[in-house]
């Protein structure tokens, strides 16, 4: 069994935003992840790399509190997520953590605005249209507000979900292999949008993928691999 | 929903009207034939009259000690559809109803017309106007003789709406003169009451025994019928009550089946949005208001339902009291409101909230890791 690998580059924040101790999971009799000690510092960038099986998703799923680990504590924010119980998780998840999805998730029925709206509405946070309105001047999706997000085009969608997820000003983002399926191009522009996103709103940045195009971007990957 | 509001409000209307109506009234007097035509002609007007009976011998039970008051009626013709009684001004008191515009008639064609006559006719106070004969008004016009509108009554919402009232001479003058009454020697005013006949005698009882004793009597020692609106409208109701009652099962039927329906409905509904539900948990909606979500919509679901079936409901009856000339005989309206539509939103809600238990209990248990991975 191969144990995940850490990398820092430059992480000079010593406070933390993630803190992962003793984690461990098991799927079909198999540990898929065993994380000893792993810290993501406030405002910083993160790289979860590893093989499809290797556990980034359910990694992903643990942070966002979607998923209890088998064992081990998270804690997010300074808050020990495994301590909450679901409908404190569902309350705490809404306010302090954004998620980008690899099935990007949009609920298909509203429109781009209305997903905007309802995870501010979700979140118990006030309807603010002139915040939405800005959030999608700064992501070029003002001319979609209206839109169906059935309609959408993969690229736009993916930065639809990327303004969903930084909406309510996130302590931490989670981003699940937004890239994989983009071009050069595109990988770029959204990786510069997910960055710049988490920068304006000083959130801690974590992307579980396995492409290795982005690697150079980040100054702390963690490395997991498959057992 | 629709059609069991028709009914509530059809049976609720339908009832009403005929407690409304003989209220007060304890005993129908009139000529031998069936007791239930002549309740129905002489307290409801909805009916052809079983004859006519003798005015002296109808005047003779009046003064019998065990009746308290009784009020002769004229009938025979009508005008538009409402009918011209020939009565005394102790007809309308009966019913405790009081004159709006003008007066109480007094003169032969002098008339006082229910609110309703004056809505639907157009008629009022100074017009004239010649009754046909027949219930519905629309036999042989007596032109010759022509009524005068003196004044109308406040609205009862009893069958005094409906009718236009005057003299029992006047209705005696219209048809003594031009039906051959001249040649049996009948006279108008002023003439020998003895060989006058009226339509029917409306009693009421001085004493709780009248019920055993008068009825009787009449039956056996007279030429003439008595019969009880109490009784017969029991008898009616039991025979229409038996089609109101299955009518009634099939909507309830009808509602199990909308409910089934329902149940279905959201619980597919909730199958295709496990998923967004999903999205929801994990962009922070706690699972307590996810199960209420889906029980609120369950709840809006029913209700938008039953108010949609209220509306129609009510207005398929106003339709119906518009249009058929029985419906609106009984005055049947759709606008109102009866006690047991509060009972059917109550209802609708708990169907609504019941069939959407199943759906928020699903939605509660949702495991956002799993659905979001399927997808």
């Amino acid at each position: 069994m191969s144990k995940s690998s850490i990398q820092h580059k430059n992480a000079t924040s010593d406070s933390s935003a993630v803190r992962v101790e003793g984690l461990r999971h098991d799927f079909g009799g198999r540990t898929i992840l065993d994380i000893p000690d792993w810290t993501a510092h406030k405002g910083e960038h993160y790289l979860v790399l590893g093989q499809s099986g290797s556990g980034k998703t359910t990694l992903l799923n643990i942070l966002a509190g979607l998923l209890r680990p088998m064992a081990g504590n998270v804690s997010v924010s300074d808050q020990d997520i495994g301590s909450l119980g679901p409908g404190l998780m569902d309350v705490f998840r809404g306010r302090h953590i954004g998620i980008v999805f690899q099935t990007l998730h949009l609920v298909s029925a509203l429109s781009v605005a209305d997903n905007l709206h309802l995870a501010r509405y979700l979140a118990g946070l006030p309807r603010q249209v002139s915040r939405v309105h800005k959030m999608l001047d700064n992501l070029g999706l003002r001319s979609l507000t209206n839109a169906r997000s059935r309609a959408l085009s993969q690229g736009e969608a993916q930065r639809v979900a990327i303004a969903r997820a930084v909406i309510n000003e996130p302590t931490v983002i989670l981003a699940d292999e937004p890239t994989s399926a983009l071009d050069d191009a595109n990988t770029t522009q959204v990786m510069d949008l997910l960055c710049e996103q988490a920068e304006a709103c000083g959130a801690t940045l974590i992307i579980a993928t396995h492409d290795r195009r982005i690697k150079d971007r980040f100054t702390a990957v963690l490395e997991l691999g498959l057992r | 929903m629709a059609t069991i509001v028709l009914l509530v409000l059809f049976a609720s209307q339908f009832e009403e009207r005929l407690t409304k109506d003989a209220r007060g009234i304890h005993l129908v007097i009139g000529a031998k034939g069936s007791p239930l035509q002549l309740v129905l002609s002489t307290i409801f007007h909805v009916d052809i009259p079983t004859g006519n009976i003798s005015l002296a011998e109808a005047t003779k039970i009046s003064r019998h000690r065990l009746v308290a008051s009784a009020i002769p009626l004229a009938l025979g013709d009508a005008y538009r559809g409402f009918r011209i009684v020939g009565t005394k001004a102790s007809y309308p008191a009966s019913y405790k109803v009081e004159v709006e515009n003008g007066r109480l008639w007094k003169k032969p064609f002098e008339t006082t017309i229910g609110a309703r006559v004056m809505k639907e006719t157009g008629l009022k106070i100074g017009d004239m106007f010649s009754g046909a004969h027949g219930i519905k008004g629309t036999g042989r016009a007596h032109e010759e003789n022509g009524y005068r509108v003196v004044g109308v009554f406040k609205k009862t919402g009893t069958v005094i709406d409906r009718l236009i009232m005057t003299t029992m001479e006047s209705v005696w003058i219209t048809h003594e003169i031009k039906e051959e009454a001249k040649t049996k020697g009948l006279m108008i005013e002023g003439s020998p009451s003895e060989e006058r006949e009226i339509t029917a005698m409306v009693i009421r009882y001085r004493s709780p025994i009248a019920a055993i004793t008068l009825p009787r009597y009449i039956n056996t020692k007279t030429g003439m019928q008595a019969a009880s609106p109490g009784l017969e409208i029991r008898r009616l109701m039991a025979l229409v009550g038996v089609g109101i009652q299955t009518l009634q099962g099939f909507g309830i039927m009808l509602i199990a089946t909308a409910a089934l329906s329902m149940f279905i409905a959201l619980y597919n509904a909730m199958q295709n949005r496990r998923y967004d539900i999903a999205i929801m948990r994990s962009l922070g909606a706690s699972r307590s208001k996810l199960f209420c979500q889906i029980l609120l919509e369950g709840l809006i679901l029913a209700c938008a339902g039953t108010v949609s079936g209220i509306v129609i409901g009510h207005a398929v009856i106003e339709l119906l009291g518009q249009l058929l000339p029985q419906a609106r005989a009984m005055g049947l309206t759709g606008v109102i409101w009866v006690q047991e539509e509060w009972y059917l939103l109550l209802l609708s809600g708990m169907v609504g909230l019941v069939s959407a238990a199943l759906p928020a209990v699903q939605a509660y248990r949702t495991d956002i890791a799993v659905t979001l991975s399927a997808r």
